[in-house]
């Protein structure tokens, strides 16, 4: 199992390294770098300008600057500075307790999206083509096909009109409210956490977790077909004991062989959830980092998410070979 | 238990003997999926609208008018004080600022009538892009030809531009975005999975590579990064557009052509491929004459289903402003600016595209487990085979 | 006993420094005194406060440092501001300049040289003595100093390219000497002055252990809140990322109200970080934010409930924000490859320019897109600048007189196409050359911006009226720029920021100026106009004379105005909103009010609420 971990770890850095570089010839494309926002005001001369660019090294070539940035991570770990704040990269993008945050969302909705979809699922599964599939039939698929800014627009909208929450403090912006913000834990520290999380898990997960209710009721079907169910059934077995016991066990390996899919969704959803519901996160820091193009931050987060897929692939594999005895790591 | 003849078989679980097998019993099957029916309708309801959009429009969809900002849905009317009409009309609206707050009214002035007249005459454009005509559907006109008469269906944005028509016109592009990314998506994935499962061996372990690689591209920033690289190239929108949505499929292949993959290496090994090779067949022409055909139900039903995904990734980057942009509309971008708290809770007419969204995407949803259903029913009765 | 009086002795120099670092032990000597509703001056109408309690505003995005010389944008500015004073500010309320660490200066008979007398007896927040050093590091070892990268020494070029002298005249005095008068010096003199005592060691010059340039990266988002002393209002608290930044009084400023009240009355300064302007609006309602800078499509909402929640909104259509807004075609397009020599002509042909500013239906823009909350612009100055030519005098009252304006006129329009030789030859419905191909203009933005988005679809409408096709897209931000920079749009529709000094004019008039984009080949062949306005410009700061200077200005406004190079729309109106326990709020609006001056950086307003 070690083998097999370090050898995929060791595969991916040479993908790494051609995702930095693509990443960066795709950067230095765009139009325009950090310094152009700067021209536009009157006051600064054309010296001025220039100077700012060679400070910045954005004078040189694209070989020559992505070969200083390589050597600087390989020999000192160094990805680069924000051009903004002269911090280091990586410190920008995860600035105060975004990298916390970010996780915080992304592992939550993760169990908010099995925690909803599998039971939901099962149920399905277990009353098919009555009323309670066919009303979740529906469901699902209105949910699969509603994107996450509209979720996100309707919920800020509901919470700050009809429903008008503004004493307790508002759902939306930020993951805690200001008396929270530096306080020690509490109940009434989770409690607002969660009243914060909820319109999050809706709006990045929402539509997963539709789908993999889908995916759960049909992989249980299919278990339902085989024989050992009708054999299990045959024995006397209640439909509970069938059901939990035996079938659903099975019908969770394809489930998890889609996770590591589920990954890229979640950051685009984390990227959307930032920008409707006002949040930080690294997706966020990342799209800000576009917008002014700030190159080092750009290429750090691109390949900061690059490893999180990978990391995250990673994990779904083992996982599945954990849960499915027949699947062999090679 | 007898085996199944062509033509026939039994659902062991319902019991119902009248399943059939192959490329008909596709047909059937699908045409037998209820919510494959409402998707389909529904699809082909909206492609209508899409082709015949002008003609179904009563205005441009740059057509603005400054007196009907944000103005809302136009009230269509059969009874003028006490007495029924055959044809609808409406009234003419006047928009009231309250010079306290800013805030402007719509008032409809009961005292003058606009009938709403089928088959007008309005803006000239060329009918399915080849008849040049100027008759709209429906449309309503003041006598003096003053611009009071307007007939907003889903209410005007806030430069007066009438929604109905904007809607209509952006379903092309929402449409047409999906069905192009996976044009794209499918050969190449197709051709790497075919190639990969194959021949094997170096290939096999190199072309994974890449898709691992192409697999750790984070989706959504890179398209956005993309979008900003090319814009301002003197490129024109549309084009600028269709290569961001490229850049979609570029990215997401590498799944796709995974699964085909798996999907080849156990082709590989039945008779008539066996057979193929022994009659002297090249490599290539063997995997695109045999074994791709052979995956086509798959592909097919994963094409529709990476539509809808596609539909909403395109929705949100228009949203977030680096899909279609201004002048162009697609769903998304007419979504962008509904982006607004204020503007959902004063005017929340300007969300029907979303509507649209979840409509078109869902029908399209349906389709796909149609497609997905009638082929596993179907596979269930390959002699030999079990369901996966 | 030696142990009790050991104790007594720690006890009384505790007690001692406590009470020395909590601030100036009575009014120092050279305190500013500021006469808040006191009769006969500007300030009559602001009102003296009690000192407490917190005021919240908000800002979208995060500071990227605390360092007011390498500062490039405002995000920055918004805290330094608060931190940081100058020598000399602006006022509020007449848009003058006025004293601030500077209490007078005396400006030489031939207008080369100025004596800044620094008040006396002044501290920094950490209680060390305020002297002419601090002035003079500022200045010379980091404004001035070439191994620093800062946009701010070019506020101090002159127009010949050298520099200002800067020297030391004593504990409480510098003296700034010019080769020849230039009237901008006074304000550009009024630059954040930096704390010696803390900030040298950074500096090469004075420290050689340290590499050249570390400045630029000193008072970094890593800094240590104490280690940031300044002699502005305010010193930071605390900093907590995508959350707040929480200032605190400053024990050691130097302005006090007529009653000898030390400034500034609110204890803590929050600011609230935001990431859009939809949060800001929800934790405004929220009242969680004091004060806020609405959007227009907010404003309809917001008027009906500020009575309900306690809060006013301002707006006034008639006083547009500081910036204009203006329309530019490209003069040197194809210039470079021999190309599109009938547009060029074209652009060039001020004929043309001028058919076209009458197809601006500035009404309609100002109804639909700003729902009648803008102001048409005809002056490359902004509104609220005591130089803007609709003025009677220097900062005197706006009666736009000589404004040169073009009305919507569609007749007119074509009229003047027609008698260019633009007219519909092949019976299309649309314009053409002389040569029969179509005129076809591509007009280009910044996408997400619907104000200029708005203006340019009515715009599209009516030049369709006169058979004029123009056509329209958006871009990124820094894309756009780029293709204004780089020569290669066609048309831009953009607006600039605006400000008080009209020397920042020249940037963009001058023939050589680096703003001067849409035609860069006047450099080597200026045009009759832009030579008179090199003129201008160079006798309206050779003066030190301010109504010299305005009548100089106003010529220049207006021939640029009848040149039409850049064709001035319409700019939106000066909107607030604020909650009615804030005293003196009229003076805080975080979007700036018509003298220019944030609101941000007030140090008068006050809790209402504290005096009963």
């Amino acid at each position: 199992m070690t083998t097999y971990i370090v050898r995929r770890v060791l595969l991916a850095i040479p993908l790494l390294l051609i995702v930095s570089f693509i990443s960066f010839l795709v950067v230095d494309l765009m139009p325009g770098d950090y310094v152009t926002r700067l021209e536009a005001n009157p006051i600064i001369s054309q010296e001025t300008i220039d100077r700012f660019r060679a400070e910045f090294g954005l004078d040189r070539s694209v070989l020559a600057r992505y070969g200083r940035w390589i050597t600087s991570i390989v020999t000192r770990w160094d990805f680069g500075r924000s051009f903004d704040t002269f911090l280091p990269a990586f410190d920008t993008l995860f600035l105060g307790n975004r990298l916390a945050r970010t996780l915080l969302i992304s592992s939550t909705t993760i169990l908010f999206m099995w925690l909803l979809a599998v039971p939901l699922g099962v149920y399905a599964a277990r009353h098919q083509r009555r009323f309670g599939d066919q009303a979740l039939t529906v469901a699902g698929f209105a949910s699969l096909s509603v994107p996450g800014f509209v979720i996100g627009l309707v919920l800020l909208w509901l919470l700050a009109g009809p429903l008008n929450v503004g004493a307790i403090g508002l759902g939306v912006g930020g993951l805690l409210d200001q008396e929270f913000a530096g306080a020690r834990l509490s109940w009434a520290k989770v409690a607002n956490l969660l009243w914060h999380l909820w319109p999050i898990w809706l709006v990045v997960g929402l539509s997963g977790a539709a789908g993999l209710m889908r995916y759960t009721r049909g992989s249980l079907l299919d278990e339902f077909d085989k024989p050992y169910v009708l054999t299990a059934r045959a024995a006397g077995l209640s439909d509970r004991a069938v059901v939990y016991r035996h079938a659903l066990r099975n019908a969770i390996n394809p489930l998890i062989s889609i996770l590591g899919m589920q990954l890229p969704r979640l950051v685009a959803g984390s990227l959307i959830a930032s920008k409707v519901l006002g949040l930080e996160t690294v997706e966020g820091a990342l799209w800000n980092a576009i917008v002014r193009r700030d190159p080092y931050v750009i290429m750090s987060g691109l390949l900061f998410f690059g490893a999180f897929l990978m990391l995250g692939n990673l994990f779904a594999d083992l996982l599945l070979a954990w849960t499915d005895p027949r699947i062999r790591l090679d | 238990m007898t085996q199944p003849q062509r033509g026939e078989g039994v659902d062991r679980r319902t019991g119902d003997k009248n399943r059939r097998v192959g490329g008909g019993a596709v047909w059937s099957a699908f045409r037998r999926h209820r919510l494959a029916q409402v998707g389909t309708a529904i699809l082909v309801a909206f492609v209508l609208l899409s082709a015949f959009a002008e003609f179904l429009s009563p205005y441009t969809p740059s057509d603005q008018n400054s007196a009907y900002t944000y103005a809302p849905p136009t009230r269509l009317h059969f009874r003028d004080d006490g007495d029924f009409r055959l044809l609808p009309f409406v009234y003419k609206t006047r928009s009231v600022v309250d010079p306290e707050t800013h805030a402007r009214t719509f008032v409809e002035d009961k005292t003058t009538r606009y009938d709403v007249r089928f088959f007008v005459r309005g803006e000239p454009y060329r009918l399915l892009g080849l008849f040049p005509t100027d008759v709209h559907l429906f449309g309503v006109r003041a006598e003096d030809g003053s611009a009071d008469a307007r007939i907003l269906l889903f209410g005007a944005d806030r430069f007066g531009r009438d929604l109905f028509t904007r809607t209509l016109i952006g379903s092309r592009v929402s449409l047409i975005v999906g069905p192009f990314v996976i044009l794209i998506l499918l050969p190449i994935a197709a051709l790497a999975g075919g190639l990969s499962g194959y021949i094997g061996g170096t290939i096999d372990v190199v072309i994974q590579r890449i898709g691992e690689g192409f697999m750790m591209i984070p989706g959504l920033p890179i398209v956005l990064v993309v979008g900003a690289a090319l814009s301002g190239r003197g490129l024109s929108p549309i084009l600028t557009f269709l290569a961001v949505m490229g850049t979609l499929a570029i990215v997401g292949w590498a799944r796709v052509a995974r699964v085909v993959r798996g999907q080849v290496i156990a082709l590989r090994e039945t008779d008539f491929v066996t057979a193929a090779r022994a009659s002297g067949a090249g490599d290539l022409r063997i995997l695109l004459r045999h074994v791709l055909p052979h995956t086509t139900s798959y592909l097919v039903v994963t094409a529709t289903l990476l539509i809808p995904g596609t539909m909403l990734t395109e929705a949100s980057l228009s949203f977030l402003g680096y899909g279609l942009r201004e002048p162009l509309a697609s769903w998304g971008s007419l979504l962008n600016a509904a982006a607004d708290v204020t503007v959902i809770g004063q005017y929340p007419w300007m969300l029907i595209p979303a509507g649209f969204i979840i409509v078109s995407v869902c029908a399209f949803n349906f389709v796909g487990e149609g497609l997905r259903d009638a082929f596993d029913a179907t596979k269930r009765w390959r002699a030999g085979r079990a369901s996966r | 006993m030696r142990r009790s009086v050991a104790l007594t002795i720690l006890a009384m120099l505790t007690g001692g420094l406590a009470l020395f670092a909590q601030g100036y032990s009575e009014i120092p000597v050279g305190a500013k005194i500021l006469p808040l509703g006191v009769a006969e001056t500007p300030w009559e109408e602001l009102r003296p406060g009690l000192r407490g309690g917190t005021f919240t505003t908000y800002d979208l995005g995060n500071p990227t440092r605390w360092n007011p010389t390498t500062a490039v944008e405002t995000s920055t500015t918004l805290y330094t501001n608060l931190i940081f004073h100058g020598m000399v500010d602006l006022n509020p309320i007449t848009a003058t300049i006025d004293p601030a660490l500077a209490d007078r200066w005396e400006v030489s008979q031939d207008g080369r040289t100025i004596v800044f007398h620094l008040r006396q007896g002044l501290c920094w927040s950490d209680g060390e003595p305020f002297t002419a050093d601090d002035v003079l590091f500022t200045f010379n070892d980091v404004i001035l100093n070439d191994d620093i990268t800062t946009g701010v020494r070019d506020a101090l070029r002159l127009p010949d390219g050298t520099f200002p002298t800067i020297e030391r005249l004593g504990d409480h005095a510098v003296r700034v000497t010019t080769p020849t008068p230039f009237r901008p010096i006074l304000s550009a003199m009024g630059q954040k002055i930096l704390p010696e005592h803390r900030l040298a060691q950074f500096v090469h010059k004075r420290n050689p252990d340290v590499a050249p340039g570390t400045f630029n990266t000193a008072l970094g988002l890593d800094t240590d809140p104490a280690e940031i002393v300044g002699m502005g209002p305010y010193v930071i608290d605390r900093f907590v990322p995508d959350q707040q930044v929480v200032l605190k009084r400053n024990p050691y400023y130097y302005v006090y109200d007529a009653e000898r009240t030390q400034l500034p009355y609110y204890d803590e300064r929050v600011i609230l970080i935001v990431p859009s302007d939809d949060v800001a609006l929800l934790k405004f309602l929220n009242g969680e934010i004091d004060a806020f800078a609405p959007q227009l499509t907010d404003l309809p909402f917001l008027m009906g409930q500020g009575p309900l929640r306690g809060f006013t909104v301002l707006v006034d259509p008639g006083a547009p924000m500081y910036g204009t807004s203006w329309i530019g075609f490209n003069q040197d397009i194809g210039l470079a490859d021999g190309t599109d020599e009938n547009k060029r002509e074209l652009y060039r042909n001020r004929t043309f320019r001028q058919a076209f500013a009458h197809l601006l239906d500035k009404e309609a823009m100002i109804e639909s897109v700003f729902f009648g909350l803008a102001s048409p612009q005809w002056s490359s100055l902004s509104f609220g600048s005591p130089f803007y030519a609709g003025r009677e005098t220097y900062g005197g009252p706006i009666t736009e007189r000589d404004a040169v304006i073009y009305a919507y006129d569609l007749v007119e329009a074509a009229r003047l196409l027609d008698s260019i030789g633009i007219i519909d030859r092949d019976r299309d419905g649309w314009r053409d050359f002389e040569d029969g191909s179509r005129v076809e203009i591509t007009l280009s933005t910044v996408s997400g911006q619907s104000n200029a988005e708005g203006m340019s679809v009515i715009l599209v409408d009516r030049a369709r009226r006169v058979g004029l096709d123009v056509e329209f897209v958006t871009g990124d931000a820094t894309a756009v720029l780029v293709s204004m920079f780089s020569g290669t749009f066609d048309a831009l529709i953009l607006a600039f920021t605006g400000g008080n000094e009209p020397n920042s004019l020249t940037s963009a008039f001058a023939p050589c100026g680096r703003l001067h984009f849409w035609r860069r080949s006047a450099c080597e062949g200026p045009t009759d106009v832009d030579r008179a306005l090199a003129e201008l410009f160079a006798a309206g700061t050779a003066t030190l004379d301010d109504d010299a200077a305005f009548e100089i200005y106003h010529e220049a406004q207006r021939q640029i105005a009848e040149d039409v190079s850049l064709i001035y729309t319409v700019y939106g109106a000066f909107r607030y909103a604020f909650y009615d326990h804030v005293g003196n709020a009229q003076m805080a609006n975080p979007s700036g009010h018509a003298t220019g001056l944030s609101g941000n950086a007030v140090d008068f307003i006050f809790d209402r609420r504290l005096a009963s």
